[in-house]
């Protein structure tokens, strides 16, 4: 072998090493790049979050519902505290703390002593003012419902994530939350801060403000008005929502049981929960307005059509209908006035199931409003023409064998209260940036016309004259206004017949009839005591309500009318 | 026939000579963004320093040019003697840095590693002694006699205590021996030994954490880093994490010069990053694109040497490049590889572009012998 072959080895053992070190420089540089990126990112980059102060909550009067409030607590590292005794004092003089107290807590191994919690803004810049670096300050935003259990249901709360767990904090969760802002710090091997390598930090951008449909001030009204039902009747559960018929705008909604959104602690789901959407319940007889609106729609009866009412018993089907008085010869009209349940199944007869349960349908019964998104909304039982026995025509005219949330029924009721339109019913008014610049409005939507307005007006004088003497809810009557509504007086069922004990009593009703301006109903479940019936548990307090809830809308009362009530008096 | 001074001038091979000056330039750029956010003002200034060595450089590369090589080899012995001498001296009135003792301050600010000057001595004595050796240089006595050579200097600079300098006397050993036409068997052995080694230190040192008499704890915590650079993510394991990352972070374009994070924000080991570390440096600021152009230029630079070699006109031309071209390959693949994980961490420089002044002089010397063999190249003798 000689020279020149031994160098073309060496050539190969160069090649060999040369060939090694670019293949790892090929890997790691070109095939592990990200990898290597990201870690030097880490190496010199700490992000460090801004939490975004929550939207508000308010009502259409922008009232706070809800709001973040800012909680300051000061903490004191106790090690290395220069000068302490003279440093305490004047972090007591500024606290307003006894100064030999804190001197007397101070002990200098803590780390971590507290010295005042929810602090003033005032006292918190005072305290930054003195520079002490051991001082601690610990900032915790709290959610605060400032009206506590008024329309807890509706606004909802907070998750221990801070992220919206029921109502309006869930279903408008994206715009309350904000976006988080980044802070990112450029810092050397020893962790020291680059000031020259700072980035542009970004902002948090605060959540917007939410406002609702709700009026508080008429929240106010059903709220106590569902206290004092619930002390008069002791019942299992307790229902008032108001709308507005022309925009299907909820302006109250409260629950029985309730619960306060800021002592969550020891809260019952059964309390949390918002029955008016999740429950369902036989409407009773608030169902017959529908069903005889139907009839009246399609031309099969008019209000002065005479129906027979059997004298009180209708045998149909095998089975036999009672009515709670034995009427005779009643006009359509009256069979809605005096609530007669043989005459509306006799009409419904009339009508026949095939044409009556498209309009059910259309009223919204048997599908969700999806008033609140994905917060267990029912959409009530509307068994398909299939499943309904011979005697279903006569019996869910009235109101039994069919279950609606309290919602539906008087998204129904005020459909015919808005001249036969059914609109979504709307809980969220508008959306606000944090600058306040609208950035959403939300208008009415029309879901369907149900029934003609001429057959709506029909209906409204029936519903007239429920409450006059000669009707079932003369207790719902408002002086200065002429009230429309119907009483319900559902029996529960109960282990497979209907109980003689536990009812649900309810009037939904609308004023003024000739031109509504709210539409509202009240529900009892399971009122304790003598009186159930709609038209003496729910029809009073409706009264009640409206003649407060008039005044918060600014209604005129007509002047005859007035002058008519003084002149009584 | 004699050559005069203009004429060698004339067959100087210029390409090797702009290979060598382009990286001793790009060096003293990168030496400075290696440094020029240090806190301490000798680092700051060490661009400065580097360049006032390129001169120097340029005298010894000149010198070394126009002198034909044969009389190194002719004076070998006293060479050696001196290289010796020096080491030795290293040990008696040489001062410390970083916990090396490897310099001996010449007076006037100028001090010299006369471990660097020791390997191109050595070569110079290996040629010589291998000539010498003649037709018995293929037997195993002369394999055993050049391994006890070797020892020696390798010995003096272990107890400076010196890893990476001495570990380069091995492999420029065993390469010329190859060369001077010594039984392949032999070199295999040294191949077999080193397998071993490295063996044995995967096993017994990292994975049985066994202990070696006169071998510093540093040293056995860098071979077992080398295996797990987790083990120590703080403090050893820190050295090789943060180089992969900035070279690995560089991709293929790098983040610009003197914009490394890495470098600049002292994630590479501030005090060696602008000589063991400064491939760490060009591959994070440069990219793939300027780490794989310096390891092609130091890969051009050898393979101009091997032309050298190869059209040597005797054989003493051959040894002496085979030498240089080891030497200098030891180096490049070291320190290379030591910032990219593929050799344990060893303070070894890259060749004209680390900070070093007495380095930078000898490898410019040594190109200049190179030169030397190239300008005295066979069939050119007129």
């Amino acid at each position: 072998m000689n020279h020149r072959q031994r160098a073309l080895y060496v050539i190969v053992f160069l090649a060999f090493g040369f060939t090694l070190v670019s293949l790892r420089l090929v890997q790691i540089m070109l095939v592990d790049h990200e990898k290597y990126q990201d870690l030097a990112i880490n190496n010199h980059l700490r992000r460090i979050e801004l939490p975004p102060h929550r939207g508000a909550i308010v009502d259409a009067n922008f009232n706070t519902l809800a709001q973040t409030r800012i909680i300051n607590d000061i903490y004191l590292d106790c090690q290395d505290l220069k000068d302490p005794e003279e440093t305490l004092k004047q972090i007591a003089s500024i606290l307003e703390l006894p100064a030999d107290q804190l001197i007397k807590s101070y002990n200098p191994e803590a780390r971590y002593l507290p010295l005042r919690k929810d602090v003033e803004e005032k006292m918190v810049l005072a305290l930054r003012e003195l520079k002490v670096r051991n001082l601690i300050f610990k900032e915790t935003s709290v959610r605060s419902y400032p009206n506590g259990a008024h329309a807890s249901h509706l606004i909802g709360f907070l998750g221990d994530d801070n992220r919206g767990a029921s109502g309006i904090e869930k279903q408008m969760n994206s715009y309350l939350r904000g976006i988080p802002g980044e802070l990112w710090i450029e810092k050397d091997r020893k962790g020291k801060e680059i000031a020259a390598y700072r980035r542009k930090d970004l902002p948090p951008v605060d959540g917007m403000q939410v406002a609702l449909t709700i009026d508080l001030s008429i929240q106010h009204i059903i709220e106590d008005q569902l206290d004092k039902l619930v002390q008069k009747y002791q019942p299992a559960g307790a229902f008032v929502i108001v709308m507005r018929p022309r925009t299907g705008e909820i302006l109250a909604m409260a629950n029985r049981p309730t619960f306060d959104p800021n002592e969550r602690r020891g809260a019952k789901p059964d309390q949390m929960r918002n029955r008016c959407l999740t429950d369902t319940f036989e409407p009773g007889s608030t169902f017959k307005a529908v069903s005889i609106a139907a009839a009246i729609n399609e031309g099969v009866v008019t209000l002065g059509t005479p129906i027979f009412c059997e004298n009180g018993e209708f045998y149909y089907g095998g089975f036999t209908l009672h009515d709670h008085e034995r009427y005779g010869m009643l006009t359509v009209r009256e069979v809605i006035a005096k609530s007669s349940n043989i005459g509306t199944g006799k009409i419904a007869l009339m009508l026949g199931q095939d044409k009556l349960f498209p309009y059910l349908q259309a009223f919204g019964f048997g599908r969700v409003t999806g008033i609140l998104a994905r917060q267990g909304e029912s959409a009530g039982i509307l068994r398909p023409l299939s499943q309904w026995s011979k005697v279903s025509i006569t019996r869910v005219p009235m109101g039994q064998g069919v279950a609606a949330t309290p919602l539906q029924m008087i998204n129904a009721m005020s459909a015919v209260a808005n001249g036969g339109a059914l609109m979504t019913p709307r809980i969220v008014k508008q959306v606000n940036d944090s600058a306040g610049r609208v950035v959403e409005i939300y208008s009415p939507r029309m879901v369907r016309q149900v029934i003609a307005p001429s057959t709506a007006r029909m209906m409204t004088q029936s519903l007239e004259d429920v409450v006059s003497d000669q009707g079932t809810a003369q207790a719902a009557s408002v002086p200065g206004f002429t009230v429309a509504g119907k009483t319900g007086t559902a029996q529960k069922f109960v282990n497979g017949e209907y109980s003689k004990e536990k009812y649900v009593a309810s009037f939904i009703g609308y004023l003024p009839a000739e031109n509504p301006q709210f539409v509202m109903l009240v529900m009892v479940d399971e009122p304790k005591g003598k009186q159930y019936y709609g038209g003496q548990v729910a029809a009073p307090a409706f009264a009640e309500m409206s003649k407060k809830i008039v005044q918060c809308l600014n209604l005129e009362p007509k002047k005859e009318t007035a002058g008519v009530t003084q002149a009584k008096l | 026939m004699k050559l005069s001074i203009f004429q060698k001038l004339m067959r100087l091979d210029w390409i090797l000579f702009f290979v060598m000056a382009g990286l001793t330039a790009s060096g003293v750029a990168f030496i400075y963004s290696a440094t020029y956010t240090n806190e301490i003002e000798e680092f700051r200034n060490s661009y400065r320093a580097q360049m006032l060595y390129i001169p120097v450089g340029l005298v010894g590369f000149f010198f070394f040019s126009l002198i034909d090589y044969k009389i190194w080899v002719k004076y070998a012995l006293i060479i050696a003697g001196l290289a010796l001498l020096a080491l030795i001296l290293v040990h008696l009135v040489g001062t410390e840095r970083y916990g090396q003792k490897n310099w001996i301050r010449l007076g006037g600010g100028i001090s010299i590693q006369p471990s660097e000057m020791a390997k191109m001595a050595f070569i110079f004595f290996l040629t010589w002694y291998l000539l010498e050796r003649g037709t018995r240089v293929k037997e195993f006595s002369t394999f055993i006699s050049v391994l006890g050579i070797t020892l020696v200097p390798v010995g003096l600079i272990l107890k400076q205590p010196d890893l990476g300098s001495a570990a380069v006397f091995l492999p420029v050993a065993l390469v010329m021996m190859f060369v001077a036409g010594i039984r392949f068997r032999y070199i295999f052995i040294i191949l077999l030994a080193g397998a071993a080694l490295f063996a044995f230190c995967y096993f017994g040192i990292y994975k049985a954490n066994m202990k070696i008499p006169k071998v510093k704890e540093y040293q056995l915590a860098r071979i077992k880093m080398f295996f797990d650079p987790s083990l120590d993510p703080k403090g050893r394991g820190w050295q090789i994490n943060q180089s992969l990352i900035a070279i690995g972070s560089g991709g293929v374009s790098g983040k610009g010069y003197c914009k490394g994070t890495q470098n600049v924000l002292g994630y590479l080991p501030k005090k060696t990053s602008y000589n063991d570390f400064i491939f760490s440096v060009i591959g994070e600021e440069w990219g793939f694109v300027g780490g794989a152009s310096v390891i092609a230029l130091e890969g051009l630079l050898l393979l101009l040497c091997l032309r050298a070699g190869a059209s040597s006109r005797d054989q003493a031309g051959c040894l002496i490049t085979a030498g240089i071209m080891a030497m200098l390959f030891t180096h490049i693949f070291i320190n290379i590889g030591m910032s990219i994980q593929v050799v344990p961490i060893t303070g070894i420089p890259l060749p004209f572009i680390s900070y070093g002044g007495t380095f930078l002089v000898v490898c410019m010397s040594c190109i200049g012998v190179i030169q030397s063999v190239w300008i005295h190249r066979k069939g050119q003798n007129f």
